[in-house]
Protein backbone atom coordinates (compact mmCIF):
# COMPACT_ATOMS: atom_id res chain seq x y z
CA UNK A 1 0.00 0.00 0.00
CA UNK A 2 2.63 2.56 0.92
CA UNK A 3 4.07 2.39 -2.61
CA UNK A 4 3.06 5.51 -4.44
CA UNK A 5 1.57 5.01 -7.87
CA UNK A 6 2.48 6.85 -11.01
CA UNK A 7 -0.56 9.08 -10.95
CA UNK A 8 0.13 10.23 -7.41
CA UNK A 9 3.71 10.96 -8.25
CA UNK A 10 2.75 12.97 -11.28
CA UNK A 11 0.43 15.11 -9.20
CA UNK A 12 3.04 15.77 -6.56
CA UNK A 13 6.50 16.03 -7.89
CA UNK A 14 6.39 16.35 -11.61
CA UNK A 15 5.08 19.91 -11.43
CA UNK A 16 8.41 21.04 -10.11
CA UNK A 17 10.38 19.01 -12.58
CA UNK A 18 8.27 20.27 -15.46
CA UNK A 19 8.92 23.78 -14.24
CA UNK A 20 12.57 22.99 -14.26
CA UNK A 21 12.36 21.74 -17.80
CA UNK A 22 10.29 24.75 -18.76
CA UNK A 23 12.94 27.04 -17.42
CA UNK A 24 15.29 25.59 -19.95
CA UNK A 25 17.37 23.65 -17.49
CA UNK A 26 17.27 20.50 -19.55
CA UNK A 27 18.18 22.09 -22.82
CA UNK A 28 18.86 18.93 -24.79
CA UNK A 29 17.36 15.50 -25.11
CA UNK A 30 17.60 13.37 -21.97
CA UNK A 31 20.01 11.01 -23.65
CA UNK A 32 22.47 13.77 -24.59
CA UNK A 33 25.82 13.85 -22.81
CA UNK A 34 25.53 15.75 -19.53
CA UNK A 35 27.59 18.91 -19.32
CA UNK A 36 30.18 18.71 -16.59
CA UNK A 37 29.21 20.99 -13.72
CA UNK A 38 31.68 23.81 -13.27
CA UNK A 39 30.18 25.75 -10.37
CA UNK A 40 30.64 29.50 -10.46
CA UNK A 41 30.25 32.01 -7.63
CA UNK A 42 27.39 31.10 -5.33
CA UNK A 43 26.81 27.74 -7.07
CA UNK A 44 29.29 26.24 -4.58
CA UNK A 45 26.84 27.07 -1.79
CA UNK A 46 23.99 25.04 -3.30
CA UNK A 47 26.29 22.09 -3.93
CA UNK A 48 28.01 22.19 -0.53
CA UNK A 49 24.68 22.34 1.23
CA UNK A 50 23.38 19.52 -0.96
CA UNK A 51 26.37 17.33 -0.08
CA UNK A 52 25.89 17.84 3.67
CA UNK A 53 22.11 17.38 3.50
CA UNK A 54 22.38 14.28 1.27
CA UNK A 55 24.88 12.69 3.67
CA UNK A 56 22.54 13.47 6.56
CA UNK A 57 19.61 12.03 4.64
CA UNK A 58 21.68 8.93 3.87
CA UNK A 59 22.33 8.51 7.60
CA UNK A 60 18.56 8.72 8.15
CA UNK A 61 17.90 5.94 5.59
CA UNK A 62 20.51 3.76 7.32
CA UNK A 63 18.85 4.28 10.71
CA UNK A 64 15.34 3.88 9.29
CA UNK A 65 16.20 0.39 8.04
CA UNK A 66 16.49 -0.76 11.65
CA UNK A 67 13.02 0.55 12.60
CA UNK A 68 10.13 -1.92 12.87
CA UNK A 69 6.93 -1.55 10.92
CA UNK A 70 8.16 -1.07 7.38
CA UNK A 71 7.03 -3.61 4.79
CA UNK A 72 9.51 -5.56 2.68
CA UNK A 73 8.70 -3.23 -0.20
CA UNK A 74 9.41 -0.20 1.98
CA UNK A 75 12.72 -1.69 3.04
CA UNK A 76 13.76 -2.29 -0.54
CA UNK A 77 13.00 1.32 -1.30
CA UNK A 78 14.87 2.52 1.80
CA UNK A 79 17.89 0.48 0.77
CA UNK A 80 17.81 1.69 -2.79
CA UNK A 81 17.43 5.30 -1.65
CA UNK A 82 20.35 4.92 0.76
CA UNK A 83 22.53 3.82 -2.15
CA UNK A 84 21.20 6.63 -4.35
CA UNK A 85 22.06 9.19 -1.66
CA UNK A 86 25.62 7.94 -1.65
CA UNK A 87 25.74 8.42 -5.42
CA UNK A 88 24.36 11.93 -5.06
CA UNK A 89 27.15 12.83 -2.65
CA UNK A 90 29.74 11.40 -5.05
CA UNK A 91 28.35 13.42 -7.95
CA UNK A 92 28.14 16.63 -5.95
CA UNK A 93 31.65 16.19 -4.56
CA UNK A 94 33.00 15.58 -8.08
CA UNK A 95 31.52 18.95 -9.04
CA UNK A 96 32.91 20.63 -5.93
CA UNK A 97 36.48 19.39 -6.50
CA UNK A 98 38.74 20.88 -3.84
CA UNK A 99 35.68 22.12 -1.91
CA UNK A 100 34.25 18.58 -1.60
CA UNK A 101 32.58 17.69 1.69
CA UNK A 102 34.26 14.75 3.40
CA UNK A 103 32.30 12.23 5.53
CA UNK A 104 34.24 13.22 8.68
CA UNK A 105 33.56 16.95 8.31
CA UNK A 106 30.32 16.68 10.28
CA UNK A 107 28.10 14.03 11.85
CA UNK A 108 24.35 13.44 11.92
CA UNK A 109 22.88 13.95 15.40
CA UNK A 110 19.27 12.87 15.33
CA UNK A 111 17.02 13.28 18.39
CA UNK A 112 16.95 10.06 20.42
CA UNK A 113 13.18 9.68 20.06
CA UNK A 114 13.19 10.29 16.32
CA UNK A 115 13.38 6.57 15.55
CA UNK A 116 11.13 5.35 18.36
CA UNK A 117 8.23 4.58 16.02
CA UNK A 118 7.70 4.24 12.30
CA UNK A 119 5.66 7.45 12.17
CA UNK A 120 8.29 9.49 13.96
CA UNK A 121 10.95 8.02 11.73
CA UNK A 122 9.05 8.98 8.61
CA UNK A 123 8.37 12.47 9.97
CA UNK A 124 12.09 13.13 10.30
CA UNK A 125 12.92 11.60 6.90
CA UNK A 126 10.21 13.68 5.30
CA UNK A 127 11.59 16.83 6.91
CA UNK A 128 15.04 16.07 5.53
CA UNK A 129 13.69 15.47 2.03
CA UNK A 130 11.71 18.72 2.25
CA UNK A 131 14.88 20.62 3.15
CA UNK A 132 16.66 19.07 0.17
CA UNK A 133 13.84 19.69 -2.30
CA UNK A 134 13.39 23.28 -1.09
CA UNK A 135 17.07 24.02 -1.55
CA UNK A 136 17.38 22.28 -4.91
CA UNK A 137 14.37 24.25 -6.19
CA UNK A 138 16.26 27.42 -5.34
CA UNK A 139 19.52 26.14 -6.82
CA UNK A 140 17.95 24.82 -10.03
CA UNK A 141 16.52 28.26 -10.60
CA UNK A 142 19.44 30.47 -9.64
CA UNK A 143 22.71 28.57 -10.16
CA UNK A 144 24.91 30.37 -12.69
CA UNK A 145 26.46 27.35 -14.39
CA UNK A 146 24.18 25.31 -16.67
CA UNK A 147 25.87 22.02 -15.75
CA UNK A 148 25.30 22.77 -12.07
CA UNK A 149 21.66 23.66 -12.76
CA UNK A 150 21.16 20.38 -14.57
CA UNK A 151 22.75 18.40 -11.73
CA UNK A 152 20.59 20.20 -9.15
CA UNK A 153 17.51 19.62 -11.32
CA UNK A 154 18.15 15.90 -11.45
CA UNK A 155 18.75 15.68 -7.72
CA UNK A 156 15.52 17.62 -7.25
CA UNK A 157 13.65 15.09 -9.35
CA UNK A 158 14.88 12.15 -7.32
CA UNK A 159 14.29 13.77 -3.94
CA UNK A 160 10.82 14.99 -4.95
CA UNK A 161 9.94 11.35 -5.70
CA UNK A 162 11.24 10.29 -2.30
CA UNK A 163 9.25 13.06 -0.64
CA UNK A 164 6.10 11.94 -2.43
CA UNK A 165 6.72 8.36 -1.33
CA UNK A 166 7.15 9.41 2.31
CA UNK A 167 3.98 11.48 2.19
CA UNK A 168 2.23 8.42 0.85
CA UNK A 169 3.58 6.33 3.73
CA UNK A 170 1.95 8.64 6.27
CA UNK A 171 -1.29 8.75 4.34
CA UNK A 172 -0.92 12.39 3.36
CA UNK A 173 -2.48 13.54 0.16
CA UNK A 174 0.35 13.35 -2.34
CA UNK A 175 -1.10 16.20 -4.37
CA UNK A 176 0.20 18.65 -1.75
CA UNK A 177 2.79 19.82 -4.25
CA UNK A 178 6.39 20.80 -3.74
CA UNK A 179 7.53 22.74 -0.70
CA UNK A 180 8.52 26.37 -1.10
CA UNK A 181 12.04 27.17 -2.21
CA UNK A 182 14.31 28.00 0.72
CA UNK A 183 17.42 30.16 0.89
CA UNK A 184 20.56 28.55 2.29
CA UNK A 185 20.14 30.67 5.40
CA UNK A 186 16.69 29.22 6.06
CA UNK A 187 17.51 25.67 5.03
CA UNK A 188 20.82 25.75 6.93
CA UNK A 189 19.11 26.74 10.17
CA UNK A 190 16.89 23.65 9.86
CA UNK A 191 19.68 21.27 8.88
CA UNK A 192 21.87 22.48 11.76
CA UNK A 193 19.34 21.00 14.19
CA UNK A 194 20.36 17.48 13.18
CA UNK A 195 24.11 17.75 12.54
CA UNK A 196 27.16 18.43 14.64
CA UNK A 197 30.90 19.04 14.25
CA UNK A 198 32.64 15.78 15.18
CA UNK A 199 35.18 15.81 18.01
CA UNK A 200 34.32 19.32 19.03
CA UNK A 201 33.26 20.08 22.62
CA UNK A 202 30.64 22.81 21.98
CA UNK B 1 113.89 19.83 25.40
CA UNK B 2 111.83 16.92 24.08
CA UNK B 3 109.71 16.82 27.23
CA UNK B 4 109.06 20.57 26.90
CA UNK B 5 107.88 20.02 23.33
CA UNK B 6 105.59 17.21 24.42
CA UNK B 7 104.23 19.34 27.25
CA UNK B 8 103.57 22.24 24.84
CA UNK B 9 101.77 19.91 22.41
CA UNK B 10 99.68 18.51 25.29
CA UNK B 11 98.78 22.04 26.34
CA UNK B 12 97.68 22.85 22.77
CA UNK B 13 95.47 19.73 22.66
CA UNK B 14 93.96 20.59 26.04
CA UNK B 15 93.32 24.16 24.88
CA UNK B 16 91.68 22.92 21.68
CA UNK B 17 89.45 20.52 23.63
CA UNK B 18 88.52 23.25 26.10
CA UNK B 19 87.68 25.65 23.26
CA UNK B 20 85.54 22.97 21.60
CA UNK B 21 83.70 22.34 24.86
CA UNK B 22 83.11 26.05 25.43
CA UNK B 23 81.75 26.44 21.90
CA UNK B 24 79.59 23.35 22.17
CA UNK B 25 78.13 24.22 25.56
CA UNK B 26 75.66 26.99 24.47
CA UNK B 27 74.25 24.80 21.71
CA UNK B 28 73.56 21.96 24.11
CA UNK B 29 72.04 24.26 26.69
CA UNK B 30 69.83 26.04 24.16
CA UNK B 31 66.13 25.09 24.37
CA UNK B 32 64.67 23.48 21.33
CA UNK B 33 62.38 25.59 19.17
CA UNK B 34 58.71 25.08 18.39
CA UNK B 35 57.19 26.95 15.46
CA UNK B 36 53.47 27.07 16.16
CA UNK B 37 50.32 28.50 14.63
CA UNK B 38 49.29 31.77 16.33
CA UNK B 39 46.11 30.11 17.60
CA UNK B 40 48.22 27.75 19.72
CA UNK B 41 49.99 30.56 21.58
CA UNK B 42 47.89 30.17 24.75
CA UNK B 43 47.72 26.38 25.01
CA UNK B 44 51.23 25.22 24.02
CA UNK B 45 53.19 27.05 26.76
CA UNK B 46 50.86 25.45 29.34
CA UNK B 47 51.56 21.99 27.93
CA UNK B 48 55.32 22.61 27.98
CA UNK B 49 57.02 25.83 29.05
CA UNK B 50 60.58 24.74 28.21
CA UNK B 51 60.80 25.27 24.41
CA UNK B 52 61.53 28.53 22.69
CA UNK B 53 58.30 29.35 20.87
CA UNK B 54 57.76 31.23 17.64
CA UNK B 55 54.06 31.79 17.01
CA UNK B 56 52.84 33.24 13.71
CA UNK B 57 50.69 32.45 10.71
CA UNK B 58 51.29 28.83 9.66
CA UNK B 59 52.08 29.83 6.08
CA UNK B 60 54.77 32.27 7.29
CA UNK B 61 56.29 29.59 9.51
CA UNK B 62 56.34 27.13 6.63
CA UNK B 63 58.21 29.66 4.52
CA UNK B 64 60.72 30.29 7.30
CA UNK B 65 61.36 26.56 7.70
CA UNK B 66 61.85 26.19 3.94
CA UNK B 67 64.46 28.94 4.17
CA UNK B 68 66.33 27.07 6.89
CA UNK B 69 64.98 28.64 10.09
CA UNK B 70 66.11 26.79 13.25
CA UNK B 71 62.77 25.09 14.00
CA UNK B 72 62.70 21.67 15.65
CA UNK B 73 58.94 21.12 15.62
CA UNK B 74 56.24 22.67 13.46
CA UNK B 75 52.57 22.81 14.54
CA UNK B 76 50.17 24.20 11.95
CA UNK B 77 46.50 25.22 11.99
CA UNK B 78 45.96 23.37 8.71
CA UNK B 79 47.32 20.18 7.13
CA UNK B 80 48.40 22.06 3.99
CA UNK B 81 51.67 23.49 5.38
CA UNK B 82 53.09 20.41 7.18
CA UNK B 83 52.02 18.22 4.26
CA UNK B 84 53.97 20.46 1.87
CA UNK B 85 57.06 20.30 4.13
CA UNK B 86 56.70 16.52 4.42
CA UNK B 87 56.58 16.18 0.63
CA UNK B 88 59.70 18.34 0.39
CA UNK B 89 61.47 16.04 2.88
CA UNK B 90 61.73 18.83 5.44
CA UNK B 91 59.67 17.23 8.17
CA UNK B 92 58.30 13.92 9.40
CA UNK B 93 54.83 12.61 8.48
CA UNK B 94 52.35 15.10 10.04
CA UNK B 95 50.16 14.02 12.95
CA UNK B 96 46.71 15.50 13.61
CA UNK B 97 46.31 16.55 17.24
CA UNK B 98 43.40 19.00 17.50
CA UNK B 99 40.40 20.51 15.74
CA UNK B 100 38.63 23.84 15.86
CA UNK B 101 35.64 25.71 14.46
CA UNK B 102 35.20 29.18 13.04
CA UNK B 103 33.19 31.92 14.74
CA UNK B 104 32.40 35.55 14.05
CA UNK B 105 33.51 37.97 16.76
CA UNK B 106 32.60 41.58 17.42
CA UNK B 107 33.69 43.99 20.15
CA UNK B 108 31.70 43.44 23.36
CA UNK B 109 29.52 46.49 22.75
CA UNK B 110 28.90 45.38 19.12
CA UNK B 111 28.87 48.95 17.74
CA UNK B 112 27.57 47.81 14.33
CA UNK B 113 24.58 46.10 15.93
CA UNK B 114 25.18 42.84 14.11
CA UNK B 115 22.85 39.97 14.94
CA UNK B 116 24.42 37.30 12.76
CA UNK B 117 26.93 36.88 9.96
CA UNK B 118 24.11 37.58 7.50
CA UNK B 119 24.01 41.15 8.86
CA UNK B 120 27.25 41.77 7.00
CA UNK B 121 25.36 41.59 3.68
CA UNK B 122 24.24 45.20 4.15
CA UNK B 123 27.86 46.29 3.63
CA UNK B 124 29.78 49.32 4.94
CA UNK B 125 31.11 47.51 8.00
CA UNK B 126 34.77 47.16 8.99
CA UNK B 127 35.88 43.53 8.81
CA UNK B 128 39.08 41.86 9.99
CA UNK B 129 39.84 38.77 7.92
CA UNK B 130 42.93 36.57 7.54
CA UNK B 131 44.96 36.95 4.35
CA UNK B 132 44.27 34.44 1.60
CA UNK B 133 47.44 32.45 2.45
CA UNK B 134 47.10 32.00 6.21
CA UNK B 135 44.89 29.07 7.36
CA UNK B 136 42.31 31.29 9.12
CA UNK B 137 41.95 33.24 5.88
CA UNK B 138 41.64 30.09 3.77
CA UNK B 139 39.02 28.62 6.13
CA UNK B 140 37.08 31.91 6.26
CA UNK B 141 36.87 32.12 2.47
CA UNK B 142 35.81 28.48 2.26
CA UNK B 143 33.03 29.10 4.80
CA UNK B 144 31.84 32.25 3.03
CA UNK B 145 31.79 30.43 -0.34
CA UNK B 146 29.62 27.71 1.15
CA UNK B 147 27.26 30.27 2.72
CA UNK B 148 27.09 32.31 -0.51
CA UNK B 149 28.52 35.27 1.36
CA UNK B 150 31.72 35.87 -0.61
CA UNK B 151 30.33 39.27 -1.61
CA UNK B 152 30.75 40.61 1.94
CA UNK B 153 34.49 40.75 1.28
CA UNK B 154 33.87 43.41 -1.35
CA UNK B 155 30.91 45.30 0.11
CA UNK B 156 32.59 45.88 3.49
CA UNK B 157 35.90 47.54 4.35
CA UNK B 158 38.20 44.57 4.87
CA UNK B 159 41.53 44.64 6.65
CA UNK B 160 43.64 41.60 5.81
CA UNK B 161 45.50 40.23 8.82
CA UNK B 162 48.57 37.97 8.81
CA UNK B 163 47.29 35.72 11.62
CA UNK B 164 44.39 35.15 13.96
CA UNK B 165 45.97 37.08 16.85
CA UNK B 166 45.91 40.23 14.71
CA UNK B 167 42.24 39.68 13.94
CA UNK B 168 41.40 39.30 17.63
CA UNK B 169 43.48 42.37 18.52
CA UNK B 170 41.81 44.49 15.85
CA UNK B 171 38.27 43.50 16.84
CA UNK B 172 39.02 43.66 20.56
CA UNK B 173 40.31 47.21 20.21
CA UNK B 174 37.24 48.23 18.24
CA UNK B 175 39.21 48.89 15.06
CA UNK B 176 36.93 46.42 13.28
CA UNK B 177 33.18 45.85 13.64
CA UNK B 178 33.59 42.10 13.16
CA UNK B 179 36.14 39.45 12.36
CA UNK B 180 36.41 35.74 11.71
CA UNK B 181 38.51 33.71 14.10
CA UNK B 182 38.76 30.28 15.68
CA UNK B 183 36.52 29.52 18.64
CA UNK B 184 39.59 29.03 20.86
CA UNK B 185 40.88 32.54 20.13
CA UNK B 186 37.52 33.97 21.11
CA UNK B 187 37.75 32.05 24.41
CA UNK B 188 41.20 33.46 25.13
CA UNK B 189 39.91 37.03 24.75
CA UNK B 190 36.25 36.67 25.62
CA UNK B 191 36.24 39.58 28.05
CA UNK B 192 36.79 41.89 25.07
CA UNK B 193 34.65 40.05 22.50
CA UNK B 194 31.17 38.89 21.68
CA UNK B 195 30.81 35.67 19.74
CA UNK B 196 28.40 34.61 16.99
CA UNK B 197 28.21 30.97 16.01
CA UNK B 198 28.44 30.13 12.33
CA UNK B 199 26.37 27.35 10.72
CA UNK B 200 27.63 23.85 11.38
CA UNK B 201 26.83 22.70 7.85
CA UNK B 202 29.12 25.37 6.38
CA UNK B 203 32.07 24.83 8.75
CA UNK B 204 35.29 23.85 6.98
CA UNK B 205 37.21 21.02 8.66
CA UNK B 206 39.85 22.78 10.81
CA UNK B 207 42.61 20.28 11.59
CA UNK B 208 45.84 21.02 13.49
CA UNK B 209 48.87 18.98 12.51
CA UNK B 210 52.44 18.85 13.74
CA UNK B 211 55.67 17.34 12.46
CA UNK B 212 59.32 17.06 13.49
CA UNK B 213 61.50 19.30 11.35
CA UNK B 214 64.34 17.65 9.45
CA UNK B 215 67.42 19.87 9.16
CA UNK B 216 71.08 19.62 10.07
CA UNK B 217 71.47 20.15 13.82
CA UNK B 218 67.76 19.77 14.64
CA UNK B 219 66.97 18.51 18.13
CA UNK B 220 64.83 15.62 16.89
CA UNK B 221 64.75 13.84 20.24
CA UNK B 222 63.38 16.90 22.05
CA UNK B 223 60.88 17.53 19.26
CA UNK B 224 59.62 13.94 19.51
CA UNK B 225 59.30 14.28 23.28
CA UNK B 226 57.29 17.47 22.81
CA UNK B 227 55.04 15.76 20.29
CA UNK B 228 54.37 12.92 22.74
CA UNK B 229 53.60 15.44 25.46
CA UNK B 230 51.00 17.16 23.25
CA UNK B 231 49.43 13.79 22.38
CA UNK B 232 49.46 12.57 25.99
CA UNK B 233 46.40 12.56 28.24
CA UNK B 234 47.75 15.62 30.02
CA UNK B 235 48.39 17.45 26.74
CA UNK B 236 44.92 16.62 25.44
CA UNK B 237 43.41 17.80 28.70
CA UNK B 238 45.10 21.18 28.29
CA UNK B 239 43.98 21.48 24.67
CA UNK B 240 40.43 20.68 25.69
CA UNK B 241 40.59 23.25 28.49
CA UNK B 242 41.50 25.89 25.92
CA UNK B 243 38.49 24.91 23.81
CA UNK B 244 40.10 22.75 21.12
CA UNK B 245 38.41 19.69 19.73
CA UNK B 246 40.31 16.41 19.94
CA UNK B 247 40.65 13.69 17.36
CA UNK B 248 40.20 10.08 18.55
CA UNK B 249 43.35 8.55 20.03
CA UNK B 250 45.48 6.65 17.52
Amino acid sequence: MPEINRGQFLRLGVAGVVGTVGAGLLAGPASAALPTPTPQGDDVGFLSFGAVAEQTSRAWYRRALAVRGFTDGDRRRLQSAQAAKGEHVTRINAALGADAIQPGDFAARFPAAAFATKDRTIALGRRLEEILVSTYLNGASFAHDSGTRLLLGRLLTYDAQQLAWMRGLTGSVPAGGLPNALSLEQAGAQLDLVITTPNFPV
Amino acid sequence: MLSRLIRARRMRVILLLATALVLAAPAAAQAFTVYGAASLSSAFPVIDSSPTYNFAGSNQLQLQIERGAPADLFASASPAEPTALFKEGRCSRPVTFATNILVMVTPTNNPAGLRSVYGLRTGSHRLAVGTAGVPIGVYTRQLLRRMQLTSILSTNTVSLEPNVNSIIAKVGLGSADAGFSYFTDYLAAKNRLRVFRLPTWAQPPVRYQMCVVKRPGADTAAANRFMQRVLSTQGRRVLKRFGFGLTPRR
